[in-house]
């Protein structure tokens, strides 16, 4: 698009972050380290078995070891009136062990390592049950029909079986298997608790919903709304972690009160693992019918994937994927589910839509290989129109250009499609592969304000809104819109977040906070211009109607007669208050309807787009996977800043790569802990595994959306890298790998 | 909590005299591997006894030997001219192991001496004969995809982790250990003892002994050395496999070779088999195959870890290959 933008830092232009510098001088501040004096310092016990009752625990030589003030344990916990999610039990709130790693005391002491010793001098007494771990295990409780926030997981579209069946057609039926993955940011969670009197609590908290976190603290402890204060100025990376509302969040503030002390909380390493959630085991079976030309005539997606006793979280795999990438008759998912003694899963970025990739994807390989196509002619051959779910017509669709631009910047027709013919000169096996890549646009209902004030000679303005940044942008995105909406040079704009006195935010997750701020923002700033045409009398804007004026470069001014203008600050000037606010108007928000996050209003479908190219090379002697090359061109609506954008994209491809080739979350099967808890064992990638990435965007406004045209950047860029990584492997080995990750004794 | 002195002696003597004086002191060099075991419990000594100012950090040589203090770090060996030069699967060795910030202030006599990584060990909750003799081995029935394949008894089947001693291992050098009564100098193939039934025991070493140096002795064709690492990722992770070879070639037949192997055995495991087998044979990737072959053949495999086994020998032959610069098909 033609980037009308004039000021440095507007919607459009690469810019840097606002909070860079504070991060990487370390002024910022995370929620662990909260300036709240006088903190003392609390560490989590932990279950060593994974089920069973606690028969008794026993503190008394904990509470005499040197320095320990409480100990918070199920006995002396406070009863809660709800707010807790993750984990659907409240905390502490019987002596049953679901889990391993779960929450069996919280020792508070003046120093953290003295908290952790007493930890171990707690002698608990459990009565243990053999845990179900394996999802195998014929032991596992297995539902056939579960829902998801109260919908059903089942979809059916035409008579997928006789097209299945249908004589002729080229078929592909095969099973794809994903590990337990598991988040790690790079922050550990924490949380600082600050009671202020009986009922007056200040929290700082790493999360991924300071509004969500206000709220349910305020209920779990039965306090006024208005007397609860949750700061999180900047969280260390989330992934969907942080997005729920954890157990000890809540005996974090339990233990302030007991100890009648501040006190700060943080997970360790081992206790992300067990403690935050993670992204379920899934086994996929696709089945796939084409004809000859490369028309899907019918696609069977069934999911099996495994939920704990004490969460309601499930890994939908089929939702975002088969459900809306390709344009087929006839569609049938199929989920179910087994409940095994594990810790909680969560939302772990693009949710679904990451293991759901790997095996359409890969399965669109297959198919593409059976029927002797190139794997883009059969994407092109069952483009999806109009959304294949909904019928609905998409609001901005420009999968075609992704495929078209990425397939010529990666030089895609180089590729040979026989697998295992081309070799380096020092025998490297070499092969090309590529993925759709998509993820739904969300948003969630919020809040924000625009106030603008006079200084010097013009004006400078100050949106805000709840939210929070988790290292995606939001501080930088959120001045940029401003600057855009208002028309004004970034210099005179500031965006604040990441308190929970300013207006009402929706959760980060799902992608949404891009889109989300948007809408509010935008929603604000059309407020701000009512609010300053009440001040417009005797100006050469009385009388105006507001459907004709617009922001322009420090002036509201006539869209039909253009000399009719009055500076803004003239207006504050004549407001003669301290500032002039715009806020959001409850009736522009979208209305929930069906799945309440989603933005539904009947009209479009909107959904994000994009294609992976990847290249390998594989020795053929010692097959580890190098990931030489990545082209991904993505989708996304405006690109509201090419630089953070381009590293969301980025780093959702390196955690791709991750889910591809190293990362795997190992229970032990007798014992149901993980173990492999720690960064040397669990197999992030590290820098020599990243090669060349490249990022590209379409970058086309997507106006039904919101005032701005962005859709959010958080995860489409996971999305298929799996699928490409294994399509390459195929096309560089011949050997197709179908259980993820794709480790050397795999390709031996 | 666990309370414990530190005492920072600067030499010899007074260390062995300061470790012999409390029956758990331990020695403390660069920390890398000591440290973490404090902080998961899997060790809670009274004492620990610094031994990194004792003047035992030098690198010298002379026609004979390369000498290499306890105490030099791991960069400070691999990045050594001399070693790069005359001994380059050391250097190769080296720097395919940790990170670089770890390697910054392990030590020699460290790395030599470095625990297992296998995570029933490191887990306090689970049983282990090498941390808690006779408690049983977690390992055997649990998930060994890690674990060893040569060398293991029904008691442990634990890896030695180290990449720089599989190096030492080919290279046949010397382990140089002071006690009170003087200093002892041990080959490297008899420094590690098989497991047997302890585990726990994994070297000649009695109480007070101290590594104070490691002899690599000089020889003309080890210039002809590699190092091949196989592993679930590109840095920062342990060998699945690794093999450390030396070739001496008369034309293109094999006067004499040394391969070691590394993340399959429960010690860093000399393969005499496959050096035999490649005496006076032409340098051919059949023959680094079949020496291969022969070395595996007294491999055994857990539920988890059968792959290692060729993977072994794929270390092997690639290690083969590119110190005798034989090219693949």
């Amino acid at each position: 698009m033609p980037n009308q933008e004039k000021a440095t830092g507007a919607v459009g232009v690469p810019t840097r972050r606002t909070d860079g510098r504070e991060k990487v001088t370390g002024a910022a501040r995370y929620a662990a380290e909260a300036p709240i004096p006088k903190a003392a310092f609390g560490y989590i016990l932990p279950s060593t078995i994974a089920k069973g009752v606690i028969k008794s625990i026993d503190t008394s030589a904990a509470e005499k070891a040197i320095g320990v003030i409480a100990i918070l344990t199920p006995v002396n916990m406070p009863k809660l009136h709800g707010g807790h999610s993750g984990d659907t039990r409240a905390p502490f709130s019987d002596m049953n062990i679901l889990y391993a790693g779960q929450h069996v005391a919280v020792v508070v002491a003046d120093t953290p390592e003295r908290a952790r010793h007493a930890s171990s001098l707690i002698k608990v007494e459990y009565s243990e049950l053999k845990p179900v771990v394996d999802v195998h295990d014929s032991a596992a409780a297995l539902n056939e029909s579960p829902t998801f926030f109260g919908s059903p997981l089942g979809f059916s579209k035409g008579d997928a079986k006789s097209a299945l069946s249908a004589q002729g057609a080229t078929v592909v039926k095969q099973t794809y298997t994903t590990p337990i993955e598991t988040h790690n940011p790079m922050e550990m969670s924490a949380t600082v608790a600050l009671w202020e009197g009986d009922d007056k609590l200040v929290v700082w908290d790493s999360t991924q919903g300071v509004s969500n976190t206000h709220s349910s603290l305020a209920k779990a402890f039965g306090l006024k709304p208005e007397n609860v204060r949750v700061y999180c100025p900047y969280t260390g990376g989330g992934f969907g972690c942080k997005g729920e509302e954890w157990p000890h969040k809540f005996l974090t503030v339990a233990a302030a009160k007991l100890a009648k002390r501040p006190v700060r909380l943080a997970l360790t390493r081992a206790q992300m693992f067990t403690s935050s959630g993670h992204r379920p085991f899934c086994e996929q079976e696709i089945s796939l019918s084409a004809g000859a030309d490369g028309k899907i005539t019918g696609l069977r997606h069934f999911v099996l994937t495994q939920v704990s006793p004490s969460s309601s979280f499930i890994e939908t795999c089929a939702s975002g994927t088969s459900r809306v990438l390709y344009s087929t008759a006839s569609i049938e998912v199929v989920q179910h589910v087994k409940t095994m003694d594990l810790p909680p899963g969560t939302w772990m970025r693009a949710p679904g839509e990451t293991p759901g990739m790997f095996a359409l994807e890969s399965a669109m390989d297959e198919l593409a290989h059976e029927l002797k196509m190139d794997p883009v002619a059969l994407r092109l051959a069952n483009h999806a129109d109009v959304s294949p779910e909904s019928n609905l017509p998409w609001s901005s669709k420009h999968l075609k250009e992704c495929y078209a631009r990425g397939a010529e910047k990666f030089g895609w027709s180089k590729r040979n499609p026989i697998p295992a013919s081309t070799k380096t000169v020092d025998g490297k096996w070499v092969g090309y592969g590529m993925a759709s890549a998509t993820y739904p646009a969300m948003i969630f209902p919020g809040q924000a304000r625009v106030r603008l004030y006079k200084e010097g000679n013009g004006v400078r303005a100050v949106s805000a809104a709840a939210s929070q940044d988790l290292g995606t942008g939001t501080w930088t995105i959120g001045a940029q819109m401003t600057a855009t909406l208002l028309d004004l040079p970034a210099g005179q704009v500031k965006f604040e977040l990441g308190d929970s006195n300013l207006p009402t935010s929706g959760q980060s997750g799902g992608s949404a906070t891009a889109g989300s701020l948007a809408l509010a923002l935008g929603d604000a700033s059309e407020s701000l211009k009512a609010e300053l045409l009440k001040h417009a009398d005797g100006t050469p804007l009385a009388g105006i109607d507001i459907k004709d004026v617009h922001f322009q470069e420090g002036y509201l001014a006539s869209k039909s007669t253009p000399s009719a203008k009055v500076t803004l600050r003239d207006l504050v000037q004549k407001a003669g208050t301290e500032y002039v606010e715009g806020t959001t108007s409850d009736h522009h928000k979208y209305q929930p309807t069906g799945e309440d996050y989603m933005a539904n209003d009947g009209k479009f479908a909107f959904q994000s787009f994009g294609a992976h190219f990847v290249e390998v090379q594989i020795d053929d002697l010692l097959p580890m996977v190098k990931v030489t090359r990545v082209v991904s061109v993505m989708d996304i609506g405006r690109v509201l800043n090419p630089r953070t954008a381009r590293s969301q994209v980025q780093g959702g491809v390196v955690m791709g790569l991750g889910q591809a080739l190293t990362e795997d979350t190992h229970y032990d099967l007798r014992t149901g802990r993980p173990i492999n808890d720690n960064f040397a064992d669990y197999l992030a990638p590290v820098n020599p595994d990243i090669h060349s990435l490249e990022v590209e965007f379409i970058d086309v406004p997507d106006l039904h959306f919101n005032p701005i045209g962005c859709r959010g950047v958080g995860e489409i860029g996971i999305t298929g890298v799996a699928a490409a990584v294994a399509n390459a492997v195929f096309n560089a080995t011949g050997k197709r790998i179908r259980d993820l990750p794709i480790t050397p004794d795999k390709l031996l | 909590m666990n309370d414990f002195s530190y005492t920072r002696p600067s030499h010899p003597t007074e260390a062995i005299s300061a470790l012999l004086s409390q029956s758990d002191a331990l020695y403390l060099g660069g920390g890398t591997n000591l440290i973490d075991h404090l902080k998961l419990g899997v060790v809670s000594p009274s004492q620990l006894v610094d031994v990194r100012y004792l003047g035992l950090d030098k690198i010298s040589s002379d026609s004979r030997a390369v000498t290499i203090g306890a105490g030099a770090t791991n960069s400070a060996v691999a990045y050594h001219h001399e070693i790069q030069n005359h001994f380059p699967v050391l250097s190769e060795a080296i720097l395919a192991g940790a990170s670089p910030q770890l390697r910054n202030v392990a030590t020699t006599a460290g790395n030599l001496l470095q625990k297992t990584r296998c995570t029933y060990f490191r887990d306090i909750h689970s049983a282990c004969n090498k941390r808690v003799p006779g408690s049983g081995c977690s390992a055997i029935a649990g998930f060994n995809r890690s674990h060893a394949i040569l060398g293991v008894s029904s008691a442990c089947i634990a890896t030695h982790p180290s990449d720089m001693a599989v190096a030492l291992t080919a290279l046949g050098a010397v382990i140089h250990v002071q006690d009170s009564s003087g200093v002892r100098k041990i080959p490297i193939e008899s420094f590690y003892v098989p497991y047997g039934e302890d585990p726990a025991k994994e070297n000649i070493l009695k109480r007070g002994d101290l590594i104070i140096a490691v002899e690599v002795p000089q020889t003309p064709w080890f210039v002809h050395s590699r190092y091949v690492k196989a592993r679930d990722r590109s840095s920062y992770e342990f060998a699945l496999a690794s093999a450390a070879v030396a070739v001496d070639l008369d034309g293109g037949k094999i006067r004499n070779s040394r391969i070691a192997l590394g993340g399959v055995a429960t010690k860093p495991w000399r393969a005499h088999a496959a050096e035999a087998a490649l005496v006076g044979q032409t340098a051919t990737i059949a023959a680094f195959r079949a020496a291969a072959e022969a070395e595996l053949a007294s491999a055994t495999a857990q539920k988890d870890n059968g792959y290692k086994i060729e993977l072994s020998k794929r270390v092997i032959v690639k290690a083969l290959q590119e110190a005798a610069d034989v090219r693949g098909a």
